[in-house]
């Protein structure tokens, strides 16, 4: 008859012992579980388990129903199984009473629920981008060295301290590189890192398929190997299972391409594929390949900046690294030579925090924000609690007068927030898995977040169930204790007495004022970081952006290896797209203000004087380009098609170059060295300042000169002012250019507003985002003060009516309740934007040009706020004024 | 239904323990009612009538070894009693009375 032999699921089983009395145990346990045997041979598993789980949950309280449960009376019974029974009691006895109020169930779960979902998705983002330390064993041994120098550091410097340092940390250095990956319609250009050979060791994490790089690898002239991203294996080489020791052709370039001969196309052997989402430098390498130990590599333009990485040894301290950097810099061999360099001073950070330092802080205090958001939410539950326990007064007084004991009542009480708590948890937690992948869709890649790294995982649902039992007693607590304290006098009471009452009112009008105090907070955080946002969104960024169409093009066949080929390129192309319906004009440089950083170079007014060197943006330029940005001339001629290879060279400076170099004097005609190439070109104009790095950065020293008569300078961005919208013009764009060279790649198409709006999504991010949950507090809060406050005059209805009757005007009644709701408002906005000021300081490094003690925008707040609070409090005051004496009196 | 009658709930549980041979665990019972009456039968309703008749005796019952059926614990074998198989029998005598010379109304 019983022939299945799967054992039924085990928690369930634990909970019929614990549920059915110990008499029966043995008895039901045995039963249930042949008939669950044969269900499963019947049914199959999963409805049979389904099958046992009812009974499991059913069974013990079916027993009790039908007073069976003695036989042997509780002392037997582990105390474990009285309090889960008391504890089912309870959750019935709760359930009961929300479905006979389905709409107090709804807002106490509706509100719970959405401070729940809030807290979740900002945590999950919190701890995806920012609180989970990278995916490396051991991640606290590893660090970033930053570079505090002006040079950068070359490779020869790297090894000499690398091999000093040993003892302390395993350094490994790395660079970006920039290639084109043949294959598909046209090249691509995709990310790249040279690493040092040690660096799998280092991070301690293998490639998935064939191997890391070995010290061989390292070695000038050996053949060129690369490791390729787990993307890149299946976008672009189809996942082929045999990758391993096929070769590859890759363009490879430094990411800094300016000078002459920078492209190699070169057939790179496959050695390996890198881990899906692997990211040891904070960004996706699409192509990875070891840094080859060649002095010729050590060329600036060749080099980008190398930088280093490096794994503590066991037991040591960052402190202790510092301090051996500090100590072997000064006697490194090439010291006399290199000067002030990059590692002369330098910090030693966690990889952790070099790699989430940028996004921590807005991370961070976004999660502070929904946190009192969450509290908000339960200080309104709380104070729904409150009423409701009020309102069963006499149930309560009742259950105690019959022997209930307190604790009893004050655990019937948290019972039901809990039910409520769990209630929001579910509804939270589901809608937050809904909405937070298509959140995660909306999130501008700007913002620095590692999309693919934010997951409801097991921390998040462990911190979400840290919010239930916040929650819990954030909300029942204080009805708990009220419970506690009130139904002794519940039956007897008088319902004009006003002793009881009193007290109950003080934990409501705390509720409020907490309430309020928490959203004046965030109104307040959400109005400064508003007003920065505005500010920096309202910068001029010295150029005129509206209008202009840029495509940015990156030449990467050897074709274009001769600087006259690029020059003839970009000349055609740009003559090309002169001659289109819809184009103003056109120009190109080869870094962007605000979308690219670009180089710095030093520049000399007299190379004799080394002092006098100046780090100096610095930008290729064609003729137009100025004029398209409509970058204002301040003094002297723009470039000119006149200005080529075989003219005198020529520059121009900004303003703030000018300034810095020849204060007072007119730079028109000054002659200026560059260092790196060692050519002198003669000023012919002065520009107006343009923001470069971001619009919150300030002008630097910038100088530009001709594409004619530079070396430098492969991708540039071609700037297209348009008649039209910029966009409507692309594809036309796009087709000239693919018209001109099938096989150049188009890196980015974007208009010029679009990349200025991009550079500040991050703040405009956080600021909606603050300002999203600011408005959620304001109208939690205001619902809030409405519910206390009409409910206190619901419960002083006797009290009014006497009031009334014995001659108190109606206005008399409303001024009186208006004031008390003013009173708490105002005490509740003025906590909180003391508490606001006083912990602003947070907010300091996220703002723009705005002080954290901003007048108007705590003005702002508490305006709003009152207004708020004011309107919440008259509905309930007027109806205070129209309670008919008679009806209460006989009430 | 008087103190000493049986209910309807009772009367299955006897029957399908006759089917049974008189005396069964709890476990074939519930599974012989789900066989004849063709749907799901609570296992907790089963065990507590059984436990009720156990008080008022009309069964009787013993803790029998463990058997790897139930898991390997002790198991309650429940034996029908003479006085029950008579209340069994006045039902039916009494529900027949009741049928007789309906025939007419129930015919299909």
């Amino acid at each position: 008859m019983t022939t299945g032999h799967g054992e039924a699921p085990r928690l369930a089983r634990a909970v019929l012992r614990l549920t059915v009395p110990a008499a029966h145990a043995d008895d039901v346990l045995g039963t249930l579980t042949e008939l669950h045997a044969a269900r499963v041979s019947a049914r199959g598993r999963l409805r049979a388990d389904a099958w046992f789980w009812r009974q499991a949950v059913g069974f013990g309280a079916r027993l009790r129903l039908a007073r069976l449960a003695g036989g042997h009376p509780g002392a037997r019974r582990p105390p474990t199984a009285r309090w889960l029974e008391h504890l089912w009691q309870d959750v019935r006895f709760a359930a009961r009473g929300f479905r006979r109020t389905p709409g107090f169930t709804l807002a106490c779960v509706g509100t719970l629920g959405l401070g729940i979902a809030a807290t979740t998705m900002i945590y999950a983002v919190a701890r995806g981008a920012a609180l989970r330390p990278p995916p490396y064993p051991d991640p606290d041994r590893l660090v970033w060295v930053w570079p505090d120098g002006e040079r950068p550091l070359t490779q020869e410097r790297y090894r000499e301290l690398s091999a000093a340092v040993r003892p302390v940390a395993e350094l490994t250095a790395f660079a970006n590189r920039a290639f084109a990956v043949t294959g598909g319609e046209r090249p691509d250009e995709v990310s790249g890192v040279a690493v040092s050979p040690d660096h799998f060791e280092v991070f301690g994490i293998p490639p998935i398929r064939g191997r890391g790089f070995g010290p061989e690898d390292g070695v000038p002239g050996g053949a060129p190997v690369a490791l390729l991203a787990e993307e890149l294996w299946r976008s672009h080489f189809g996942a082929d299972p045999d990758i391993i020791g096929k070769s590859v052709s890759l363009f490879t370039s430094a990411s800094i391409p300016m000078i002459a001969g920078a492209f190699t196309g070169t057939p790179h052997t496959v050695v390996g594929i890198l881990p899906a989402g692997y990211r040891p430098f904070g960004f996706r390498a699409d192509v990875m390949t070891p840094l080859v130990a060649d002095p010729s590599e050590d060329s600036f333009a060749r080099m980008g900046e190398l930088q280093v990485t490096g794994r503590l040894a066991p037991g040591a301290s960052r402190a202790q690294l510092r301090t051996r950097l500090a100590d072997v810099v000064g006697r490194l061999p090439s010291a006399e030579e290199a000067g002030r360099d990059a590692v002369g001073g330098n910090d030693v950070v966690s990889l952790h925090e070099a790699l989430t330092g940028h996004v921590r802080p807005a991370v961070l205090l976004a999660l502070g924000a929904v946190l009192l958001v969450l509290l908000i939410a339960c200080a309104n539950v709380a104070s729904l609690l409150l009423a409701r326990t009020h309102a069963r007064h006499e149930e309560l007084g009742l259950r105690s007068v019959l022997g209930a004991d307190r604790w009893r009542i004050a655990r019937q009480v948290l019972t039901e927030s809990g039910l409520l708590a769990g209630a929001g948890l579910l509804a939270g937690v589901t809608g937050a898995t809904l909405v937070l992948p298509r959140v995660l869709l909306l999130l501008p890649s700007e913002l620095g977040l590692a999309a693919d790294s934010i997951a409801l995982d097991g921390g998040v649902l462990a911190f979400a169930a840290g919010s239930l039992l916040l929650t819990t007693l954030a909300a029942g607590l204080g009805p708990a204790l009220g419970a506690m304290r009130g139904p002794a006098d519940g039956v007897a009471g008088s319902r004009l007495g006003a002793g009881g009452d009193r007290r109950r009112n003080r934990t409501h009008h705390a509720l409020v004022v907490g309430e309020l105090a928490l959203a004046a907070m965030l109104a307040s955080g959400a109005g400064l970081l508003l007003k920065s946002f505005s500010r920096l969104a309202h910068v001029d960024p010295g150029f005129e952006a509206h209008g202009v169409l840029t495509l940015r093009v990156a030449p990467s066949d050897p074709r274009y290896r001769a600087v006259a080929t690029r020059r003839e390129l970009y000349a055609r192309l740009l003559d090309g797209i002169r001659g289109l319906s819809g184009v103003q004009t056109a120009g190109a440089i080869h870094f962007l203000p605000i979308a690219d950083g670009g180089p710095s170079l030093s520049f000399l007014p007299d190379p004799a004087d080394t002092e006098s060197r100046q780090a100096t943006a610095y930008r290729v330029i064609t003729p137009g380009y100025l004029e398209t940005l409509r970058i204002p001339l301040l003094t002297g001629r723009a470039i000119a098609e006149a200005d080529d290879a075989g003219s005198p060279p020529v520059g121009l400076v900004n303003r703030a170059l000018a300034e810095r170099l020849w204060p007072g004097d007119d730079p028109l005609g000054r002659r200026l060295f560059r260092t790196n190439g060692e050519v002198w070109f003669t000023v012919v104009g002065v520009t107006s300042d343009v923001r470069q790095a971001a619009l919150g950065l300030p002008p630097r020293p910038e100088a530009y000169v001709p594409l004619a008569q530079s070396e430098w300078a492969s991708a540039m961005t071609l700037v297209v002012r348009t008649s039209g919208p910029p966009r409507r013009l692309a594809p036309r764009l796009e087709r000239l250019i693919r018209e001109a060279d099938p096989a150049l790649p188009i890196t980015r198409t974007a208009p010029m507003r679009t990349l200025l709006d991009r550079s500040v999504a991050s703040p405009r991010f956080y600021s909606l985002l603050f300002a999203a949950f600011a408005a959620l507090a304001l109208a939690l809060g205001t619902l809030g003060i409405y519910g206390v406050v009409s409910y206190v005059v619901r419960q002083r209805t006797d009290e009014i009516g006497v009031r009334i009757a014995l001659g108190a005007s109606a206005r008399h009644i409303v001024v009186n309740e208006l004031g008390r709701g003013i009173r708490l408002s105002a005490l509740g906005i003025a906590l909180g934007l003391a508490a606001a000021l006083a912990s602003s300081r947070v907010l300091s490094g996220m703002l723009f040009e705005v002080s954290p003690f901003d007048p108007l925008v705590f003005g702002a707040a508490a305006l709003i706020l009152g207004g708020a609070a004011l309107s919440a409090v008259l509905i309930p005051a007027r109806r205070a004024a129209r309670v008919d004496p008679m009806v209460s009196i006989r009430g | 239904m008087g103190r000493d009658s049986l209910g309807e709930l009772e009367q299955r549980v006897l029957l399908a323990m006759l089917h049974l041979g008189g005396k069964a665990y709890s476990a074939p019972i519930v599974l012989e009612l789900e066989d004849r009456a063709g749907r799901d039968v609570s296992p907790a309703s089963v065990y507590i009538s059984l436990r009720r008749m156990e008080a008022r005796g009309f069964v009787e019952s013993e803790l029998e070894p463990a058997d790897i059926r139930t898991g390997g614990r002790g198991k309650r074998m429940f034996r029908v009693l003479p006085v029950a198989v008579r209340k069994l029998r006045a039902s039916r005598r009494e529900l027949e009375g009741l049928w007789e010379g309906l025939d007419p109304v129930f015919q299909e």
